[in-house]
């Protein structure tokens, strides 16, 4: 039990370590729930890419070391700031909360405190926790880097050595912490990062719109993902890491911050974090910065724009795929057959199954609910493109991803798409954000 | 329960009696290779430190099991015994090897 309680707490380091670039005075505007939020999950990318490349370099991990170091690069961030007009726009100020904020804010309390029942309950426990991120992280732990040995036992290669490393580097983390893998703990990072995103997605929402859809767009995303990851069972997988990550970046992303230098760096790190997170993440985030430079190239300076969104995701990532080929582990990603060799008869049965799939987690009502939203929004504004392309783009990824290898995929679509497709609803309630002009 | 939990609390209290560093392989008892697959998977997970031998992998028996010091069979009873007893719950037994 102790152990358990010393691993999750670890993470209190994750916002300790993303502070120093959060403390910036151009990230005032924000609430200090909201601030608190993306400093966790600032520092979370900024640790787990230190993580990552003392790996590649050979040297073992130290958890004080390895804290300092991720708050020593949020410090050297919040230098760059320095120079140049940073400070997020301030929102205007609005009386107290109505009846409307306040059923916002029970709804997320309530989502929470769900995903904590469930997840405490086992009922939310993932399968692929014992299968393979706890089994990596705890191999990884012991170890004190990313255990290559490990990785290229041809008897362990149902653990998908390739996988991004962001999740078993946080959960080795927290496991040097504790002493020891704490599996009841694990799970509890479900309702953890569903409470991290209650913080702070309102606040980064409200850089776009008034208090009031801001509160009422997050809660719904909240409820959303706490009701799909109890149905779908996230607890200790990469899932909830991965919607943290891909909300916050999103919710930037439309809004006036993006237009900033804190904007885009906070932006930038939140991409690298999910492009770490999860195979898909890294769909997410060309799509997301594409998109962005295309909505957006008349408002930001494309050239600083394009450092600022892609080289982070280039160094997280690319110190992972060079670990990988240097240690002959894999190179890039493992792909389910041909990339080309692409089954279309197979497109009717995969499109039912993906149906059945969503259906089956509450009729579907996590995903038509935040379409309703969006379809319902007053307005059109362009920026609903971005998250909305977004979606779009890891729909048609997905489909074309199970129109390859199993020549029945119904099995392998019944047990991935509800997790594959769940980022959907945030990113259309987030659209609907977007699609009203006011704000921008 | 369902055949994950069962066999994690078999693993969770064979580790008590397994030392770090030694190997290990699980069975099952009848012999199936698809639940040994499963078995070797969470015993990877649950048995940290210890070197875990796959008696099945990806549905197919590997016969690995022999070179292994200790055995966790879930389930019930083998007979014959493949070694000495160490630990015997509801879920199953552990057995250290008997070298001859």
């Amino acid at each position: 039990m102790k152990a358990g309680y010393l691993w999750l707490s670890s993470f209190a380091c994750l916002p300790l370590a993303g502070w120093p670039l959060l403390a910036h005075p151009g990230y005032r505007t924000l609430s200090l729930a909201a601030r608190t939020g993306l400093a966790f999950a600032a520092g979370a990318a900024l640790l787990s890419g230190w993580m990552t490349a003392l790996a590649l370099v050979g040297l073992p991990w130290q958890p004080a070391v390895l804290v300092a170091l991720a708050g020593a690069t949020a410090f050297a961030l919040r230098l760059s700031l320095s120079n140049e007009r940073t400070a997020l726009e301030t929102p205007p100020f609005e009386g107290p909360a109505g009846l409307l904020e306040k059923s916002a804010v029970f709804l997320s309390v309530l989502s929470i405190l769900a995903a904590l029942v469930a997840a405490a309950s086992s009922a939310a426990t993932s399968a692929d926790l014992i299968l393979l991120w706890g089994a990596k992280a705890q191999a990884f732990a012991a170890a004190r880097t990313i255990d290559a040995s490990f990785l290229r036992d041809p008897s362990l290669v149902y653990m998908h050595p390739s996988y991004p490393p962001l999740v078993t580097n946080l959960q080795a983390f927290a496991t040097q912490a504790a002493g020891r893998f704490a599996w009841g703990a694990a799970t509890l990072t479900f309702p953890l990062l569903i409470a991290v995103l209650a913080c702070s997605l309102p606040g980064a929402l409200r850089l776009t719109a008034s208090r009031r859809i801001a509160w009422a767009a997050s809660a719904l995303a909240v409820s959303a993902l706490g009701f799909l990851g109890g149905e779908l069972g996230v607890g200790g997988n990469a899932d909830p890491w991965l919607w943290t990550f891909e909300a916050l970046a999103t919710a930037i992303l439309i809004g006036p911050a993006a237009r900033s230098g804190a904007g885009q760096l906070l932006a930038e790190l939140l991409l690298a974090g999910t492009s770490a997170a999860k195979v898909e993440g890294l769909l997410f985030a060309a799509a997301a910065v594409t998109l962005f430079l295309m909505l957006r190239r008349r408002e930001v300076r494309i050239g600083s724009a394009v450092a600022f969104l892609v080289i982070p995701s280039a160094v997280s990532l690319g110190s992972w795929f060079l670990f990988e080929a240097t240690r002959h582990v894999f190179y890039g990603y493992e792909q389910y057959g041909r990339f080309l060799d692409v089954h279309w008869d197979r497109l009717s049965l995969v499109l039912s199954g993906i149906g059945h799939a969503l259906w089956s987690a509450g009729w579907a009502l996590p995903y038509l609910l935040p379409l309703a939203a969006l379809l319902l929004a007053p307005a059109r504004h362009r920026l609903l493109w971005l998250p909305v392309g977004v979606s779009l783009a890891l729909c048609a990824f997905s489909v074309f991803t199970y129109l390859h290898g199993d020549p029945d995929p119904s099995g392998w679509i019944s047990w991935s798409a509800g997790r594959i497709f769940s980022p959907v609803p945030v990113l259309l309630v987030i659209g609907a954000v977007g699609a009203r002009p006011e704000q921008h | 329960m369902p055949a994950s939990a069962e066999s994690y609390r078999l693993f969770q209290a064979a580790a008590a009696v397994i030392p770090s560093g030694a190997s290990v392989a699980p069975l099952s008892q009848p012999r199936d290779p698809v639940r040994e697959t499963a078995l070797h998977r969470e015993a990877v997970a649950l048995l940290p430190g210890r070197r875990v031998i796959p008696a099945a992998l990806w549905d197919a028996p590997t016969h690995q099991e022999e070179g292994a010091d200790f055995l966790i069979v879930a389930g019930p009873r083998p007979s014959p015994p493949p070694g000495t007893l160490l630990l015997e719950t509801e879920r199953g037994t552990v057995w250290r090897r008997v070298r001859r």
